[in-house]
C-alpha cells in the first residue's frame, strides 16, 4: 500500500502550498475593506490571510466541528449498536427514517425551522449539525457489526463469551475500520456543513465567506473558502491516518509491520 | 444420574467434575429440537449415552440434525424437549456461559478471531475464566507443544497468516486450553485437504491419548468417522439414529440399506483404518547410526538374514536404506550411500495411510517412528495385505449377507504393478542423480 502512504504525505504538503500561495495573493491587497474583514487590527496596511479574524473564526470552526462530532459519537455509534440487538424492524425503520431524513433535509432549512422555533441560542448549530451527520457514523456501526462472520460469533458464544463479552471483545474490535470510516465521512460533512453556522451567529469561517460576499471582496471569499476546504482536507488525512492505526493489527491488510 | 438429586447438589458434582478436566459421560435423554416456523423437528427424541473419555463420531448427510443434536449439549441450541446430563448433572440448570466455558468447541475454519494473536485467541477461554497470568502462561506452552506448532515461531502471529491446517490446529488448541472435560467438534477438518486433513486427523488422536476427554465429533465423511471413532452414530433425518456402534461393527454388519449405502463402496480397505500400525507385530530392520562399526551391522545382517540395514541420524531418526553389499564396501560416507528413506509411519498411523505411504514412496517397506520421529520398527506391504485378509475373513463370518467385498487378489494385483512401477522410476532417480554428483565431483577435480 504504498500509494496510500505516498496520499499521507502529499495531502499536508499541498495544503501547506496552498495556505502560502493564499498568504503571498492576499498580501498584496491594500483595501481598507478587505484588510477590516480578515484582521481586527486598525493600523494594519495590508491584508494578511492569517489575520486575527481568521484565526478567530477557524477556531470558531474548529470549535463547532470538535464539540459537534463528540455528540455524534457518543449518540451515533450507541444507537449504532442498539439497532443491531433488536430484530424490531419497526423501531429500525423508525430510527432510520428519521435520520435519513435529517440528512436529506437541506441544513440551512434546519437551522433556519430551528432558530424559528428555539430562537437563537447556542445549542441550535449544534442541533443541526449533529442531525446531519450522525447517519453515517450510526450507519457505518449497523453495518460494521452486521458484516462480522456469523461463524464468528458463533464459535465466540460456544467458547463461552458473554453477550456483552461477545460486543465488547468480538463485534465492536471487528466493526472499527467500518465505523472508523462512517466517523471520517461524518467529521467532513462536519466541517462543510459548519460553514452555514454563520447564519444564525454561530461564527466560524463562514462568517469570512459571507463578509466577502456582502462587501464584493473576493480576497475575502476565497480566504474563507481555502481554509474551509484545507481544514477539511486536513481533518480528512487525520481520520485516514486514525483508520490505518486504529484498525486491528490482525485485520490490517499488510504485513505485521 | 438418578434425577432426583438436588439441583445444587448436581450442580456442584458437576462443577467439581468438569474442574478437574476428567472426561465425563453425557446423556442425551429423548431430546427434541423444534425449530419455530418448520413442520417437521429438526432432531427427534433423540437418546444417547455417550461414555466418558471416547470419541463419538455422528455421522450423516447434511441436514440430518447432527450438528443440531451437537449444539444444544452446549446450548448453542436449546432443546426444546428432552433434558441432557453431563457427568449426571443437568445441563440445563447450570449457568449457560459457565457451561461453554468448560466444553471445548472447535468449527469448522477454525473460527478464531482475527484480531487475536494466536497466543490471545489461544488464551481467551483461560482469560475469561480468570485464570492468573502465570498458570495461563504455562497453559499455553503446554498447548503449543500439544498441537505441534512452535511457540515462539506462532505465538505472535495473527490468525490470517497461518494456513488453514495451522489455524485449525489453534481451534484445537484453543478448545483445550481450559482442560475442560468435553469436547464438541463440528466438523473440524471439513474444509482441509485431504492430506492435511489425514494429518490433524492422526494427530487428534495421539492428543487424545494423551488428554483422554470425552469428545463428540460430527462429521458427514463416513471414512473420518471410523478412523476416529470409538464409537460411530450413523444418522438419518431428524437426527434418527440409523445404527450405533463401534466401527468395525457397523462396516461388517451394517443393520439396514441406507447405512450400508451410507457405507458405500470398498468397505474392507475402509477395514484399514481401523488397524493401526502399532497393532501389527512390527518388524526390525537392523539400524545403526554412523559411527557404529560396519563389522556389527554386517554381523547383523548376517543373524538375521535380511540384505538392508537402516542408517539413523543422531535423533535415531530413519535416513537411508544402505544394501549389505555397499556395507561390505566400507563406504566412507554411509549417508551418501544407498537409498534415501522416502517415507515414514508413524505408530499410529492406520494401515490404510501406511499403505497409502508405501505406494506413493515407491517401496514395499516403510520404517515406522514415534513421536519423535525415532525408529521403532518397519511394517511391509505383505503385512497390511495379511491384515486385509483377516478383516476380509471376519467381515464375511459376521456377516451372512456380506455385500461385495473388494477381493484381496484385486486389491494386491493393483499395488503390484503400481508398486513396481514406482520402485523401478524410484531406482531410476536415484542412479542417474548419483551419476551426475560424480560427473561433478570428477569436474571439480580437473
Amino acid at each position: 500500500m504504498s500509494g496510500g502512504r505516498r496520499q499521507l504525505i502529499i495531502t499536508p504538503l499541498l495544503v501547506v502550498v496552498a495556505l502560502g500561495l493564499l498568504y503571498v495573493l492576499i498580501g498584496k491587497q491594500t483595501d481598507g475593506i478587505a484588510i477590516a474583514s480578515l484582521t481586527a487590527d486598525e493600523n494594519a496596511t495590508s491584508a494578511t490571510a492569517f489575520g486575527s479574524k481568521v484565526t478567530d473564526a477557524l477556531l470558531q470552526h474548529i470549535q463547532l466541528v470538535g464539540i459537534s462530532a463528540a455528540i455524534v459519537l457518543v449518540v451515533g455509534i450507541p444507537l449504532g449498536i442498539l439497532l443491531t440487538r433488536t430484530t424490531s424492524r419497526v423501531v429500525g425503520g423508525v430510527v432510520n427514517g428519521i435520520f435519513n431524513a435529517g440528512q436529506a433535509a437541506p441544513v440551512i432549512g434546519v437551522l433556519v425551522l430551528l432558530v424559528a422555533i428555539f430562537g437563537l441560542k447556542t445549542w441550535v448549530p449544534y442541533a443541526a449539525l449533529v442531525l446531519y451527520a450522525v447517519l453515517p457514523v450510526m450507519r457505518n456501526t449497523v453495518e460494521g457489526i452486521r458484516n462480522v462472520d456469523p461463524g464468528l460469533l458463533d464459535a465466540a458464544r460456544g467458547q463461552g463469551y458473554s453477550r456483552v463479552q461477545v460486543l465488547t471483545r468480538v463485534e465492536l474490535p471487528l466493526a472499527v475500520p467500518v465505523i472508523l470510516a462512517g466517523i471520517r465521512t461524518a467529521l467532513v460533512l462536519l466541517v462543510g456543513t459548519a460553514t452555514l453556522a454563520t447564519f444564525v451567529n454561530a461564527g466560524g469561517l463562514g462568517d469570512i465567506v459571507n463578509d466577502g460576499i456582502k462587501n464584493q471582496r473576493q480576497a475575502v471569499m476565497i480566504t474563507g473558502a481555502v481554509f474551509a476546504a484545507a481544514l477539511a482536507v486536513m481533518i480528512d488525512w487525520l481520520a485516514a491516518i486514525a483508520e490505518r492505526y486504529l484498525s486491528p493489527r490482525g485485520l490490517r491488510r499488510e504485513g505485521a509491520a | 444420574m438418578s434425577s432426583t438429586e438436588s439441583t445444587t447438589s448436581s450442580r456442584r458434582e458437576l462443577r467439581e467434575a468438569m474442574a478437574a478436566g476428567t472426561a465425563v459421560e453425557i446423556d442425551l435423554q429423548a431430546v427434541t429440537k423444534q425449530f419455530p416456523g418448520s413442520g417437521a423437528p429438526a432432531v427427534e427424541e433423540f437418546s444417547l449415552t455417550i461414555p466418558a473419555g471416547e470419541i463419538v463420531v455422528f455421522v450423516g448427510p447434511s441436514g440430518c440434525g447432527k450438528t443440531t443434536t451437537m449444539r444444544m449439549i452446549n446450548r448453542l441450541v436449546r432443546p426444546t424437549s428432552g433434558r441432557i446430563l453431563i457427568g449426571g448433572a443437568d445441563a440445563a440448570k447450570m449457568k449457560t456461559d459457565d457451561l461453554r466455558r468448560r466444553i471445548g468447541y472447535v468449527v469448522q475454519q477454525a473460527g478464531l478471531l482475527p484480531h487475536l494473536t494466536v497466543r490471545q485467541n489461544i488464551e481467551s477461554v483461560p482469560r475469561l475464566l480468570k485464570w492468573k497470568s502465570g498458570r495461563i502462561d504455562e497453559r499455553s506452552s503446554e498447548l503449543f507443544e500439544l498441537v505441534g506448532l512452535d511457540e515462539e515461531e506462532f505465538a505472535n502471529r495473527y490468525p490470517r497468516e497461518l494456513s488453514g491446517g495451522q489455524q485449525q490446529r489453534v481451534g484445537v488448541a484453543r478448545a483445550l486450553a481450559a482442560d475442560p472435560p468435553i469436547l464438541l467438534m463440528d466438523e473440524p477438518f471439513g474444509a482441509l485437504d485431504p492430506i492435511t486433513r489425514d494429518r490433524l486427523q492422526s494427530e487428534l488422536l495421539k492428543i487424545q491419548r494423551r488428554v483422554r476427554k470425552t469428545i463428540v465429533f460430527v462429521t458427514h465423511d463416513i471414512d473420518e468417522a471410523i478412523k476416529l471413532g470409538d464409537r460411530v452414530v450413523v444418522l438419518r433425518e431428524r437426527s434418527r439414529i440409523a445404527q450405533q456402534g463401534p466401527p468395525d461393527e457397523i462396516l461388517a454388519n451394517p443393520s439396514d440399506r441406507y447405512v450400508r449405502s451410507f457405507i458405500g463402496g470398498g468397505a474392507a480397505v475402509k477395514r484399514l483404518h481401523l488397524v493401526r500400525v502399532e497393532d501389527l507385530e512390527l518388524e526390525r530392520y537392523p539400524a545403526f547410526t554412523e559411527p557404529e562399526g560396519y563389522d556389527e551391522i554386517l554381523r547383523q545382517l548376517g543373524e538375521t538374514g535380511y540384505d538392508y540395514a537402516l542408517l539413523l541420524d543422531n535423533h535415531q531418526r530413519p535416513q537411508r536404506w544402505l544394501h549389505r553389499d555397499e556395507l561390505q564396501d566400507r563406504p566412507g560416507r554411509p549417508d551418501l550411500e544407498g537409498q534415501a528413506v522416502q517415507g515414514v509411519v508413524m505408530a499410529t498411523t492406520t494401515l490404510h495411510d501406511a499403505m497409502d505411504e508405501m505406494l506413493s514412496s515407491g517401496t514395499g517397506v516403510v520404517p515406522a517412528v514415534d513421536d519423535r520421529g525415532a525408529y521403532i520398527g518397519t511394517v511391509r506391504l505383505d503385512q497390511v495385505t495379511d491384515a486385509l485378509d483377516e478383516i476380509h475373513v471376519t467381515a464375511v463370518a459376521e456377516q451372512e449377507d456380506a455385500a461385495p467385498v473388494q477381493t484381496l487378489a484385486e486389491i494386491t494385483g493393483e499395488l503390484d504393478s503400481r508398486e513396481l512401477q514406482a520402485a523401478q522410476k524410484l531406482l531410476d532417480d536415484e542412479r542417474a542423480a548419483r551419476e551426475q554428483a560424480a560427473t561433478e565431483r570428477e569436474a571439480e577435480g580437473a
